[in-house]
């Protein structure tokens, strides 16, 4: 609406009640620049606008009311609650602090006796390094050993065990009996190779704890018990970190699976046993320099 | 509203809506009462009351006690307004600005000085106003707009010069 003689009040109070766009406050401001003879009236509407006086209540305390003591209450039974709670927590932790503590020797002495065992029966000079086993191990010695003899009863369940095989031992499965026979072969192989003096590079696994790489005319035996030659560890068997156990044999990936072809230069692999927890297989992986 | 946001709100308010009715009313007593009254009224009510909502609920209380109060004083002020009129329409010379405004804000209609109190003493916009005054915003602006108008004309009248 456009600012006119019969309406300018209208726009004034607008104006000074701060209704107007800046584009209306520009109109307004060219209308009154035609005509100045109503600029004293918009000083008079201006004066309409009432500047508040500074008043106080007289008596505000009387107002007010005290504020109840319920609220002290909900502060004493939130401590209630709170320690009560705290108590609870605690409770738990205990439990699971010397149940854990009873299972940690339990765990200690069969890897004494797991070792005492493997020295006896296998009269190999595995060191298994058991500082912290898993609790597959608890499994496996349960079902191993007699039963007076194991205190541990807080054993994984079977799916638990059957997907960490799947999750961490993808090469879970295979049949170190008929690989140990191939080995065993290779081994005779290259014994042959070695007399006729094939001036080929192989590597080839020897005794439980070597892997001899090279060529017969110069060969390099490594020491799978060192750990410094192990340059490629699977990525689970650093994971578990000190349950990782000594190395025990060294296959080579042909050897686990026969139908991989090999890379046209591709450095060989060597999977080695490193893991020693009953019941389950680790390997380590090696590449080997040529 | 909990008793702690009671309190907040006198802390807050009661100044505010004491000058409003005191403003409205012309009478500092009544108007403590009628302050002191209406927030007895929330106090009652201060659970069911939103603390967002508690100034809006106590200038409407205050409003509606004072135009209670008014009513059953409706006689005797009928004769003081009557006589302040006549008083008021033969000083022709006032001078001082302020005695003139609050003149004329005395000659207005209950609804339209409550309205430009509200408007000019507390900020209110048109819409909170019209919660208070249980009015529509448009009622609001326009009794605004006539009030500034009568307001100025009256300005005009006692030939006051700037």
């Amino acid at each position: 609406m456009k600012i006119t003689m019969q309406n300018y009040e209208e726009w004034m109070i607008d104006y000074i009640e701060g209704n107007l766009t800046p584009e209306q406050e520009k109109a307004m401001h060219e209308f009154l620049a035609f005509h100045p003879e109503l600029r004293a009236e918009l000083e008079l509407f201006n004066h309409t606008r009432l500047t508040p006086e500074t008043v106080a209540f007289p008596d505000k305390a009387a107002l007010k009311h005290e504020e109840p003591a319920g609220r002290v209450i909900t502060m004493f039974s939130w401590v209630r609650y709170a320690a009560a709670a705290a108590a609870v927590v605690a409770v738990f932790i205990g439990i699971r602090y010397f149940g854990g503590e009873q299972q940690q020797q339990g765990i200690q002495r069969y890897a004494q006796e797991q070792y005492d065992s493997n020295s006896i029966n296998r009269n190999t000079t595995k060191t298994p390094i058991i500082e912290s086993p898993v609790k597959q191990q608890q499994q496996e010695y349960a079902q191993t050993t007699t039963p007076e003899k194991n205190n541990i009863k807080s054993l994984p369940k079977e799916e638990v065990k059957e997907q960490v095989k799947r999750e961490i031992n993808p090469i879970q499965g295979i049949d170190f009996a008929s690989v140990d026979q191939i080995k065993s072969k290779q081994k005779d192989a290259s014994l042959r190779d070695m007399m006729q003096q094939e001036p080929e590079n192989e590597m080839v696994a020897m005794t439980d704890n070597q892997i001899k790489t090279g060529n017969a005319m110069n060969s390099t035996v490594i020491s799978l018990n060192d750990n410094s030659t192990v340059v490629d560890w699977w990525v689970d068997a650093m994971a578990i970190g000190n349950e990782v156990g000594g190395v025990v044999n060294g296959v080579r990936e042909a050897e686990i699976n026969p139908f991989k072809k090999k890379e046209a230069g591709a450095q060989e692999v060597v999977k080695t046993k490193n893991i020693n927890i009953p019941g389950f297989s680790y390997y380590s992986r090696k590449k080997t320099n040529h | 509203m909990t008793p702690q946001e009671y309190n907040t709100t006198v802390d807050l308010w009661a100044d505010g809506v004491y000058r409003f009715i005191r403003k409205s009313l012309n009478h500092d007593d009544d108007a403590r009462d009628i302050v002191q009254n209406a927030f007895e009224i929330l106090w009652k009510n201060h659970e069911n009351v939103q603390f967002d909502k508690a100034k809006s609920y106590l200038f409407s209380t205050a409003y509606h006690n004072m135009i209670d109060h008014l009513r059953k004083q409706k006689r005797t002020d009928y004769v003081e307004e009557m006589d302040e009129e006549a008083r008021g329409g033969t000083a022709e010379a006032q001078v001082d600005l302020k005695e003139v405004i609050e003149k004329a804000l005395s000659r207005l209609p209950e609804v339209q000085k409550n309205c430009v109190l509200l408007r000019d003493y507390e900020g209110y916009s048109y819409e909170e106003i019209g919660e208070v005054l249980n009015l529509s915003e448009s009622q609001v602006k326009v009794y605004i707009f006539r009030a500034r108008q009568t307001m100025k004309e009256y300005l005009v009248s006692i030939h006051y010069v700037i």
